[in-house]
């Protein structure tokens, strides 16, 4: 695995199938070895329900509530301020759509400065994957803080493999080429669907005893 | 003073309105609108200068109808993508900068609609209060607000929006009295004589507003028109959906029918602008089906991927190679459609960027 | 009913509003309203006579009002005489509002 410099990254984006990102407003976002990637327009703002938690392994009979009922949405324009709360979990995106080579893969980590204030994401692009990244913004510091849309937010490490993954075709993916922040999938993965079984048959082996 | 029911309207209206100070909106223009309403408020309360009271009802009305766009906006949900165009496009035919409120509905169904123009000059004339003219309200339906290519419809309201603006289709009548309408040579069975002639006036509408959206997103309302007005027949509200459709064909194809023709002498005879199409068609099949956004070069191809896109669209159902054969139809949809919004957005990003000052 | 008047007569509400206060308080009209209205009125004239005759300048409202003369002789007979508000009497604002109505009507 070799992580690109920015000469590397500046090589690989050719058209057709290379690296992608689009806008790139400042060239100068191409550092030394990594891009920095701008905070995006759309945020869905988590929102307090009277239920008391998320169930991630509902009972089958239960009509669950959907997952994006707890998140409200907003938008905002270039330029634009975002107040994030402390404990307060936003969802949003790069402002940049990209698009990952199937021979690559890509870290994002925050920004040094923001870090500082509190704010920390980390997440990761899996070979293949197009869209704007995901962006779990959480503030662990006491004091709001007023990002600005299309500021310079994350890092993204851009590291070449030694063999080629293909993001689709051979399971189905949850997130493709999303242009906005996406609530969690989770309710989706089948191993879900399985622990929710074992569960019930434990359940039930315990009556049986008794 | 007796009761005046127009008096509690503007009183309550005022009340409405402060409440929507706090309200943080997007253009500043559009917090000088409500403060401008105000004014008028107050004015029109202290009754002096003296208005005639059918003259007071008739401002308060229109300002019930401000109020009515500023509350109902879309504000933290602006559908930027698809109204972009639509503002380039007002700017072609409106020469001031057309202020534009756009509200999201629950109907199945798209709307444009504005302050009468009296209301301004009354304003500025007999109250000498300057408020900002041509505020627009748009309305599309709430769950079109990120899919681009539905909102083309958006096109032909606005084409009815400027029909109004100008009286165009009426020009067209007064001019051209004896012009044989598509399927309209005669009344049919059952119709008087009023019957037909306002029906002619509402095709003719109904022609100008689809050539209109025509000349910006070409054959994209085309299939818009063919697919939510499939197979209608003549009706006194609107044409026949064949004959709507051989009209938009024969602009896009630069064939001659006497109804565009028609138009084009009342716009030449008026100084509007003209029906050339006026959008350039972008090459998005790579991009698209690489997944990735498509760069535009201008504004003319901000309106051209709606008719790019939506031929993409159509096509996608019959992909059989590449990452689209892993693409399920519903999931086809939402990713053309947020494709061609990413494009359009991107495009906008760019020019805010570059036109404003590297150092603030 | 109040609120649909707007809508009924589009952009023909100056005219409808002059003749509507003229009907009982003539001297009430605004001078910029008079001014505006029989702008309409004698540009709908020309159109009539000669529908060519329509060009950037041509207010919208006039064209509107001159097809609906056209189809309403009553409403164009109404319309013909007036170049000035002292030509616009109680009963001759009667007649015309309730011939503008027919016009206009659903």
């Amino acid at each position: 695995m070799h992580l690109l410099t920015g000469e590397e990254i500046k090589a690989s984006m050719a058209p057709a199938r290379g690296l992608f990102v689009d806008p790139l407003l400042d060239p100068g976002q191409i550092a030394s070895s990594g891009i920095d990637l701008r905070l995006g327009y759309d945020f869905l703002v988590g929102v307090t329900t009277r239920r008391p938690s998320f169930d991630l392994r509902p009972p089958a009979s239960d009509q669950p509530r959907g997952i994006a009922s707890y998140f409200q949405e907003t938008r905002r324009d270039l330029g634009d301020k975002f107040v994030l709360y402390p404990n307060q979990v936003v969802l949003t995106t790069t402002l940049e759509y990209l698009c990952v080579p199937e021979n690559m893969s890509v870290n994002l980590e925050t920004r040094s400065s923001l870090n500082r204030l509190g704010v920390h994401v980390g997440t990761s692009l899996q070979p293949g994957y197009t869209g704007c990244a995901s962006l779990e913004l959480f503030n662990h510091g006491h004091t709001p803080i007023e990002l600005v849309v299309g500021a310079r937010v994350v890092q993204a490490r851009i590291f070449r493999l030694d063999a080629t993954h293909a993001y689709l075709g051979k399971a189905p993916r949850k997130y493709v080429a999303n242009v906005r922040p996406e609530v969690s999938r989770i309710l989706e993965d089948s191993e879900l669907a399985r622990l929710r079984a074992i569960w019930e048959r434990n359940s039930n082996a315990g009556r049986d005893i008794d | 003073m007796p009761h005046s029911l127009t008096d509690t309207n503007l009183r309550l209206l005022d009340g409405k309105l402060c409440s929507l100070c706090d309200t943080a909106y997007f253009d500043a223009r559009i917090v000088d609108y409500l403060d401008a309403l105000r004014s008028v408020i107050a004015t029109l309360l202290r009754r002096q200068p003296v208005v005639p009271d059918l003259l007071r009802d008739f401002l308060a009305r229109e300002i019930w109808k401000g109020v009515q766009f500023l509350a109902g906006s879309a504000m933290r949900l602006q559908p930027f993508e698809a109204i972009y165009g639509l503002r380039a496009a007002a700017r072609d035919w409106i020469k001031e900068d057309v202020l534009i409120i756009t509200a999201l509905t629950q109907q199945q169904n798209f709307y444009f609609q504005a302050i009468h123009p009296l209301f301004y000059k009354i304003t500025k004339d007999l109250l000498q209060l300057e408020v900002e003219a041509d505020v627009v309200q748009v309305a599309l339906p709430d769950v079109y607000r990120h899919k681009p290519l539905f909102s083309v419809a958006l096109y032909h309201e606005f084409g009815h929006f400027i029909d109004r603006r100008f009286q165009l289709s009426a020009n067209v009548e007064l001019l051209f009295p004896n012009l044989t309408l598509p399927s309209l040579s005669a009344p049919p069975a059952g119709w008087t004589q009023e019957v037909f002639r306002n029906a002619r006036k509402a095709h003719l509408r109904e022609y100008f507003a689809d050539l209109f959206a025509a000349s910006y997103t070409g054959g994209a309302i085309k299939r818009f028109v063919d697919d939510f007005a499939a197979n209608a027949d003549v009706s006194t509200s609107h044409p026949k959906t064949y004959d709507r459709v051989q009209v938009i064909e024969a602009l896009l194809t630069g064939k001659n029918h006497r109804v565009i023709e028609a138009f084009r002498h009342a716009l030449h005879a008026r100084q509007c602008p003209d029906l050339t199409p006026k959008y350039s068609r972008p090459n998005v099949e790579e991009a698209f089906v690489n997944l990735r956004t498509a760069r535009l070069q201008g504004v003319s191809e901000v309106h051209g991927i709606l008719e790019a896109g939506w031929e993409f669209l159509h096509q996608a159902a019959d992909r059989d190679e590449g990452v689209w054969q892993h693409i399920e139809d519903a999931d086809a949809e939402r990713i053309v459609n947020d494709l061609v919004a990413k494009s359009i957005r991107n495009w906008m990003l760019g020019e805010q960027w570059s036109h404003a000052p590297a150092d603030g | 009913m109040l609120a649909a008047t707007s809508e009924k007569f589009g952009n023909l509400e100056p005219v409808r509003i002059l003749f509507s206060i003229a009907r009982t308080n003539p001297e009430q009209v605004p001078p910029t309203l008079v001014e505006h209205a029989l702008a309409i009125i004698r540009q709908a004239k020309e159109l009539l006579a000669n529908p060519a005759a329509a060009d950037q300048d041509t207010l919208p409202e006039a064209i509107s009002l001159a097809l609906a003369m056209r189809t309403h002789a009553d409403l164009a007979s109404d319309l013909e005489p007036i170049d000035t508000l002292q030509q616009i009497d109680p009963d001759v604002a009667a007649r015309a509002l309730e011939h503008l109505d027919a016009a206009f009507a659903d």
